[in-house]
């Protein structure tokens, strides 16, 4: 950002928090309003899965919202059901498989009552909500920051955790602990099914994927660029997603990605994006969303939003 | 569920009091007038010559409301003010803890002041400025900062609350300034897992950070070079400054306290489960200034500069606090 755009940089006075109603309780959103002749575009926020507020990993969110608004870009972020400021009664464990879909569906739905489109960015658990979401009802643009490919980590995990490893676990004061907790009971659910689903890809002749690959993510991702929607994918150098994503382009996510041509973005940042635990890390992924957002709101700008 | 509903349209165009405080800011003050010249446009709903009350309210089940707002007029707090729904017994001011602990503690922070409020106690929730949705850079935090803003918070819960009890909850580096504030009040205070050492605090900080970086496979900078070069020492992806390194070990809990005698409610959130001993000691200072008061250890087995957010524990903690709060409020 130049010393020029830092003085249009937004802050707190061009803000406002707002409830928005969802089917599982009042989302509070904060809204940064445009700091330049607005392009009719709002960018949402979503963030990773956990209990933290909206404002984001180390306030990743507010940094990117409070530039963007030098684009004539409004945003909001938002806190998930049961999460920080928001109404409702939040899940005890994020699943990849079940993205907050509702929640953002309520959010989108709200900007377009403001007459405004939607371009969204998810971060880990909220990009896997964003693409599940525009795979079905649309948006301007979607950025997927540091996406996990897959569905439950224990089907990630598998070739570094081999089956003997959990039998071993299974001793009788382990299989009592976890039959008197219903928490645990339904954790051992989620474990088997994963290994059961993981059994049943391993075996699929023809799959040009990994095991553990997402059939929602391949499925959602192939149905948001039929729509033609540009999609741009950031991942950290040393994030193991970065990893299982290399290795996923090899099989049919890459087919998908080939498909699309020139409505998918690849960039790589230094660090570790998961988490975003470095500075030069979170600044370089601001400056590539920025840069990615003002590439498509550029043409609105010079046509006046039309 | 809740119902809820914002009480101002929003404004998504740049409005002529967003762009005077912009402006403001940035040194270049408009005239007197200039606002009220806009009234009239149809671009809002706000009166001549004021801000906008830019709040939103969600009613709970119990009639109660919670209010999302920015505080202050220059350098503007994100505060979630809990009211109760019936006749209010007394106030309390949550600060919340900074660096990693900030996310950590957030959700057992929102679950404390919903389950005070439905028992008639009035939360006000803020977050300090370089914090999440505050304004201001994070590397600019102090503690004198942090004291400046929680003292702010605690100005307006007592205007809302005239006459009431306003007792003081502080987490780790935050339990610094919440006895400050409770002590210049003489109100009743809470310390949950305080830092007795900030000094000691900071060195775990930067520990924490050279381990992350091992990980990493990076050898990580020295944190005096780091400073030299920009200014800031990154800790886990947050930038922190010269001044807020630098605190110094004789600030202490007990000092911070000033001469005022107030109850005090320790918890000591570790993997042992009993007091560890420089709460022993904390006990024991607070004690010779004639503080009365309570302990309680709850078991903790992750070590907070690595976990990210944490819900447990979180019911222990909140009911015990509830509990003595309520005996004193």
């Amino acid at each position: 950002v130049t010393a020029l755009d830092q003085s249009s940089v937004a802050t707190a006075a061009d803000e406002q928090p707002v409830f928005v109603e969802s089917p599982l309780g009042h989302l509070l959103a904060v809204v940064t309003c445009p700091t330049a002749p607005s392009t009719g575009v709002a960018v949402v926020l979503l963030r990773g899965g956990g209990w933290r507020p909206s404002s984001g990993p180390r306030r990743t969110q507010v940094r990117l919202a409070r530039r963007l608004a030098t684009l004539g870009v409004s945003s909001v972020r938002f806190s998930y059901h049961g999460v920080a400021e928001s109404g409702g009664e939040g899940d005890a464990v994020f699943r990849l498989d079940q993205p907050y879909v509702d929640d953002l569906g309520a959010v989108a739905e709200w900007v377009t009552r403001q007459g405004l489109r939607s371009i969204l960015v998810g971060n880990c658990f909220g990009a896997r909500t964003a693409l599940s979401y525009a795979a079905r009802s649309g948006a301007d643009g979607i950025a997927l920051l540091v996406p996990p490919l897959h569905d439950f980590e224990v089907a990630r995990r598998r070739d570094r955790r081999p089956l003997r490893k959990l039998a071993r676990r299974a001793t009788p004061r382990h299989v009592w602990a976890v039959a008197r907790s219903p928490a645990r009971r339904r954790a051992f659910g989620r474990t088997a099914r994963a290994l059961r689903d993981l059994t049943v890809n391993s075996v699929s002749r023809g799959r040009a994927a990994p095991a553990w690959m997402s059939r929602h993510f391949c499925r959602e991702l192939d149905a948001t660029l039929t729509r033609g929607i540009p999609v741009l994918f950031v991942y950290g150098e040393q994030d193991p997603y970065f990893r299982d994503f290399e290795s996923a382009r090899t099989g049919e996510v890459g087919d998908i990605i080939r498909r699309a041509g020139s409505l998918v973005t690849v960039k790589v940042v230094p660090g570790r994006m998961h988490g975003l635990t470095s500075w030069e890390t979170q600044d370089a992924t601001i400056s590539e969303v920025h840069a990615w957002v003002a590439s498509l709101v550029t043409p609105l700008r010079e046509t006046g939003g039309r | 569920m809740a119902r809820g509903y914002d009480v101002t349209p929003m404004l998504l165009q740049p409005s002529p009091w967003r762009e005077r405080m912009r402006r403001s800011r940035l040194g270049a003050v408009g005239p007197v007038g200039e606002w009220a010249e806009q009234k009239g446009t149809g671009t809002s709903m706000i009166a001549a010559g004021s801000p906008p009350e830019s709040q939103a309210v969600m009613v709970r089940d119990d009639g109660g409301t919670e209010e999302v707002a920015f505080l202050g007029d220059e350098a503007l707090l994100f505060g979630c003010l809990h009211i109760p729904a019936g006749e209010v017994r007394g106030g309390l001011v949550i600060c919340s803890p900074i660096l990693a602990d900030f996310g950590a503690n957030y959700q057992r922070e929102v679950n404390l002041a919903r389950h005070l409020a439905a028992d008639g106690v009035a939360v006000q929730r803020f977050h300090p400025r370089g914090t999440g949705h505050s304004d201001g850079d994070a590397a600019d935090l102090t503690l004198q900062s942090l004291i400046d803003d929680a003292t702010q918070a605690f100005a307006h819960l007592r205007d809302r609350l005239p006459g009431r009890t306003i007792a003081v909850l502080g987490t780790r580096f935050s339990a610094l300034v919440a006895t400050r504030v409770a002590g210049a009040h003489g109100q009743p205070l809470v310390l949950w897992e305080p830092v007795t050492d900030p000094q000691r605090y900071i060195k775990e900080g930067l520990r924490a950070r050279a381990v992350n970086a091992m990980r990493s496979g990076v050898q990580p900078e020295e944190p005096a070079d780091e400073l030299a070069r920009r200014g800031f020492v990154d800790l886990l992806g947050i930038p922190v400054g010269r001044e807020l390194l630098g605190t110094a070990s004789d600030v202490g809990l007990a000092a911070e306290l000033g001469e005022q005698p107030c109850p005090v409610l320790l918890v000591q959130l570790d993997q042992r489960d009993e007091l560890r001993d420089d709460y022993v000691a904390l006990r024991e200072q607070l004690q010779s200034r004639r503080c009365d008061v309570t302990a309680h250890c709850f078991p903790l087995a992750e070590s907070w500069w690595f976990v990210h957010d944490r819900l447990a524990p979180t019911e222990a903690v909140v009911e015990a606090t509830v509990r003595w709060l309520l005996a004193r409020l």
